[in-house]
């Protein structure tokens, strides 16, 4: 009896299941089409997942966005035979203008008035299409076809150059159907009121040219202006500004474009002309003061710290194809060797017949971007290198297991070390206090049992001895039966304060996590907070975290969850956590990648999903790039906001100011959202081509409150 | 009317008997907790948890691995006298110590810290020799089975890197009724001196042990389970 029932059980399930996996991919339509030299009118089911369409804009016309509540209310009309796109889709967001690729629409007729071929009453209904009558210039005419009608399933192919006007319909015995938006969405949406707009842009712009260009540092320097750098290939843009070539220069021309063929045969182009490009901005981002760029063929900006009081930057580069030139070209204070890779590279490449191949080269140099004078540089040989400004006014420099301490005066080499770490995510973070370093990361348990990927910190003194391990539980520990803290996990940033806090990002696949626990103790749980946090009812998706610790004892005191939710199956959805930074006035900022349904503040940078929908009752949620503040409880949202088009964002702070710096197409692309990306007093107003252009956004924190009002809802 | 007066007395007798016999109260549990174990054939590959703490140390230090291949026989009776259960044991439980976390830089700060390098070479193994007094002490019904819980006073050693020390503690035992398996979890205490360790880590030591057995074997019910109407010759 009882395995009578667990079938009985099991068979629902699996009919459940396959019922949900197997919603049919159709659609009721009424379409009006020429055939021949009349116009027909069936209807019938559309099969399709996307419309075959040609758009000028990115993104096609997916099924469930067709789905009418009411006959007509989504429609596609024919308008004009001379456009490029001479047909429009007209649905709850607007009209959208295409062509019809090349093809067939698969269309199941369940009924079709076809007039009789050259009847005036054809004639007439072709005149559904507005633009179009007697006068106006009248498409070709189709191929005459015939149209299988059949109450049975079976499918027909419609020419879509036959098409003329289709008008999606609802149906309630099946097909999709549309679906109100309702749960934690809904709900997270109504409470996220936001701060009142005092989190607000002050600057934006574009910077580049018509290759992909993109900032990967920036900040601010000691009197406040903005520094940002990045490695270009190129320095053809509307600037603004004269380039100031630092060194003597090379000739772009030596360095062109290559194929390169890695051993299993994929094939990508390198730019040997690679360099690090600076910019130096005014304090409020409107103005480009200084733009210097090294030598072409110089390598990779890895790198760039600005000193808090002296106007000088620490710039990181690993060497590129111009090495030897630019080593010429400086006064170089010392050479670090590094023995042990030479070594290590000879005995693989002898082991495998090979010749050996080094890594790069990398090089350390202070630089005044006031005067753009390189006033010392040091290099590491083969290693690529992780830098830290030290507490005692001094840089660490790391290169993979060595430690080395410069002055930060001349570059003199004051002290060398080692620490036992690996790979790690976060860098080298160092404790202003006294100096003691952070790493964190992830580990691969190779036991068999989940997790495979495993959290770790690690505190090591400032002389490389460890302290102590945070997390590292590896997968006997949290696999066993006793403790199913199986999700996989990841540390994947940390920042510290003047006061001895932690703060760190961290990730998961899963609500059970081993980040919502205390890292010394799985026994002991913490309360994880956040506005849009809750995880109930997840699968498999990416969890970020924010994690408040002691830096002394380890001791989590908070653990912020972000989330986003499906507003019509009421589930957690992904968020990403690509970079986040305390400011002094306790606001954390994050920003990074959400998957669809963002929960977005009243006070949003761009009309948030909450707002429109009072207005309009099937306004589409948005996701993709986002920025949020969190209040200094890590609880509350000040802000949270789509960042339409922003790629690869990281934040920059001094005082009440953030920094967001990273590249940007010319217009979203997320989930249908089209907005061009902002762009404020900008240096550069026009997207400079290629895929990206390097961005800067300056963002006030502290800006004066701006009541929101909401529309009234209007239905 | 003799005759009468016999039958009544013998079959209220009988009953009286038969209403108290032990088995009656306790024959589910004997039969549940009655079982041969042979603990190595558990096919989890690290079944059993260790967790110790140590008073001077903030941090408590984490432990697995697998069981020794000794024989284990739980067997539960009736007592005549009381009218309990009473329930022996034959054999060890052994717990073998193979992997740990890896706390870099805190071997000095967590009980037995020194024991999360080379761990499995160390051959450190938790030995339970001797199951005492042990008493029911409950029970939980799930759906399809019942747990009976049964409490010990437990004694054994621990041993690492050739040195022993012995322990004392209580182990609560959960038998299933539906498969012979059981879920045991333990409370002891061991010195750390004992094992060479020196300073704060060489004062007392607590574990909370927490294992699952096998499947195994059940044992037969006791000889004296008979029907007493039976043994009357009715």
């Amino acid at each position: 009896m009882k395995n009578i029932y667990r079938v009985f059980l099991y068979c629902c399930v699996c009919l459940s299941a396959a019922g949900l996996r197997a919603q049919p991919a159709w659609i009721a339509v009424e379409i009006s089409l020429r055939n021949g030299d009349g116009v027909e009118r069936i209807e019938g089911y559309l099969h399709f997942d996307r419309l075959p369409v040609e758009r000028e804009r990115t993104g096609n016309f997916h099924i469930t966005n067709l789905v009418p509540l009411n006959a007509g209310e989504i429609r596609v009309d024919f308008r004009d035979a001379d456009a490029e796109f001479p047909f429009v889709l007209t649905d709850y967001q607007g009209e959208h203008p295409f062509r019809w690729a090349d093809g067939y629409l698969p269309v199941q007729a369940r009924r079709s008035d076809a007039p009789e071929p050259g009847s005036a009453a054809g004639r007439e209904e072709d005149l559904l299409a507005p633009s179009f009558g007697m006068e106006a210039e009248e498409p070709e005419e189709s191929a005459p076809f015939s149209l299988e009608v059949s109450g049975t399933p079976s499918v027909s192919r419609i020419p879509l150059s036959s098409v003329r006007t289709i008008r999606f319909t609802p149906r309630t015995e099946g097909g999709f159907r549309r679906e109100e938006y309702s749960g934690r969405f809904v709900q997270y949406s109504r409470e996220a009121k936001g701060d009142n707009g005092t989190v607000r842009p002050l600057a934006a712009t574009f910077f580049g040219g018509e290759g992909d260009e993109r900032f990967t540092a920036g900040g601010f320097l000691a009197d406040g202006r903005i520094f940002a750098g990045g490695t270009f290939a190129s320095d053809v843009f509307d600037a603004a500004a004269e380039i100031q070539v630092l060194l003597e220069d090379t000739r772009h021309a030596d360095f062109p474009p290559e194929e390169r063929t890695d051993r299993r045969g994929r094939t990508r182009t390198v730019t040997p002309a690679n360099t690090p490009l600076l910019g130096v901005f005014s304090p409020d981002l409107s103005r480009l003061e200084r733009l210097y760029r090294f030598p072409w063929g110089s390598g990779n900006l890895q790198a760039v710290l600005a000193d808090d009081e002296e106007d000088a930057l620490y710039v990181v580069i690993q060497s590129g194809a111009a090495a030897e030139h630019l080593f010429g070209q400086l006064a170089i204070t010392h050479t670090v060797e590094n023995e042990a890779h030479v070594r290590q590279v000879r005995e693989r490449a002898a082991a495998r017949n090979e010749e050996p191949r080094f890594s790069n080269d990398s090089l350390v140099l202070r630089f005044a971007p006031s005067s753009g004078r390189i006033e010392w540089a040091v290099r590491f040989k083969h290693g690529w290198l992780d830098p830290v400004l030290t507490p005692d006014g001094q840089m660490m420099v790391r290169r993979g297991q060595e430690l080395f301490r410069l002055s930060r005066a001349d570059g003199r080499l004051m002290d060398q070390g080692s620490v036992n770490i690996g790979s790690t995510h976060t860098g080298m973070v160092v404790d202003p206090r006294d100096g003691s370093l952070f790493f964190g990361g992830e580990y691969h348990s190779h036991t068999g049992l989940e997790p495979w990927r495993c959290p770790f910190l690690r505190k090591f003194s400032p002389e490389g001895e460890p302290v102590w391990s945070a997390y590292d539980w590896t997968g006997p520990i949290v696999g066993t039966q006793f403790l199913r803290w199986v999700s996989d996990s990841a540390i994947t940033g940390a920042q510290m304060d003047s006061e001895g806090r932690l703060l760190l990002s961290g990730w998961s696949d899963g609500g059970n996590s081993v980040l919502t626990r205390q890292p010394y103790d799985l026994r002991e749980g913490i309360q994880v907070g956040g506005q849009a946090g809750s995880i109930w009812g997840a699968g498999v998706l990416g969890v970020s975290y924010l994690i408040q610790m002691d830096a002394d004892t380890m001791e989590v005191s908070g653990v912020t969850r972000f989330m986003s939710y499906l507003p019509t199956s009421n589930t957690p959805n992904s968020v990403s956590i690509r970079d986040f930074e305390r400011l002094d006035n306790g606001s954390v900022a994050i920003t990074g990648g959400s998957a669809f349904a963002l929960i977005e503040t009243h006070d949003a940078w761009f009309e948030p999903w909450y707002s429109q929908w009072r207005t309009n009752r099937h306004a589409q949620a948005r996701g993709g790039p986002y920025l949020a503040v969190y209040a200094d409880d890590l609880n509350r949202l000040r802000l949270s906001t789509v960042l339409p088009g922003v790629q690869h964002a990281q934040l920059a702070s001094q005082g009440d100011r953030l920094l967001v710096f990273g590249s940007a197409r010319a217009r979203n692309s997320a989930y249908g959202d089209e907005t061009p990306t902002l762009l404020k007093n900008a240096v550069q107003s026009v997207f400079g081509g290629g895929e990206t252009d390097a961005y800067l956004l300056l963002v006030d924190t502290a800006a004066e409150p701006r009541p929101i009002e909401l529309p009234e809802k209007t239905w | 009317m003799k005759t009468v007066r016999t039958l009544l007395l013998v079959s209220l007798t009988a009953s009286a008997l038969y209403a108290q016999s032990p088995l009656r109260q306790h024959e589910s549990a004997a039969l549940a907790v009655s079982g041969v174990y042979r603990m190595a054939e558990e096919i989890r590959r690290f079944p059993h948890l260790i967790v110790m703490e140590q008073a001077g140390l903030r941090f408590p230090s984490y432990w697995t691995g697998s069981h020794a291949d000794e024989p284990l026989t739980f067997r539960a009776e009736e007592d005549l006298l009381s009218g309990d259960l009473l329930i022996t044991h034959e054999g060890k439980l052994v717990l073998e110590l193979t992997h740990s976390t890896r706390k870099h830089g805190m071997e000095d700060q967590l009980p037995a810290g020194h024991w999360m390098q080379n761990t499995a070479d160390r051959k450190i193994r938790f030995t339970y020799t001797h199951f005492e007094n042990g008493r029911r002490d409950g029970e939980e019904r799930g759906r399809n089975e019942t747990r009976y819980r049964v409490v010990f006073e437990v004694k054994g050693t621990v041993t690492a890197d050739g040195k022993e020390t012995p322990f004392t503690g209580e182990a609560a035992v959960l038998f299933s009724s539906r498969v012979p398996t059981f879920r045991f979890t333990s409370k002891i205490e061991f010195s750390g001196a004992g094992l060479g360790f020196e300073g704060v880590q060489a004062g007392a030591i607590q574990a909370h042990v927490q294992t699952l057995s096998p499947t195994g074997a059940p044992l037969p019910p006791p000889e004296d389970s008979g029907d007493m109407l039976m043994e009357l010759g009715f």
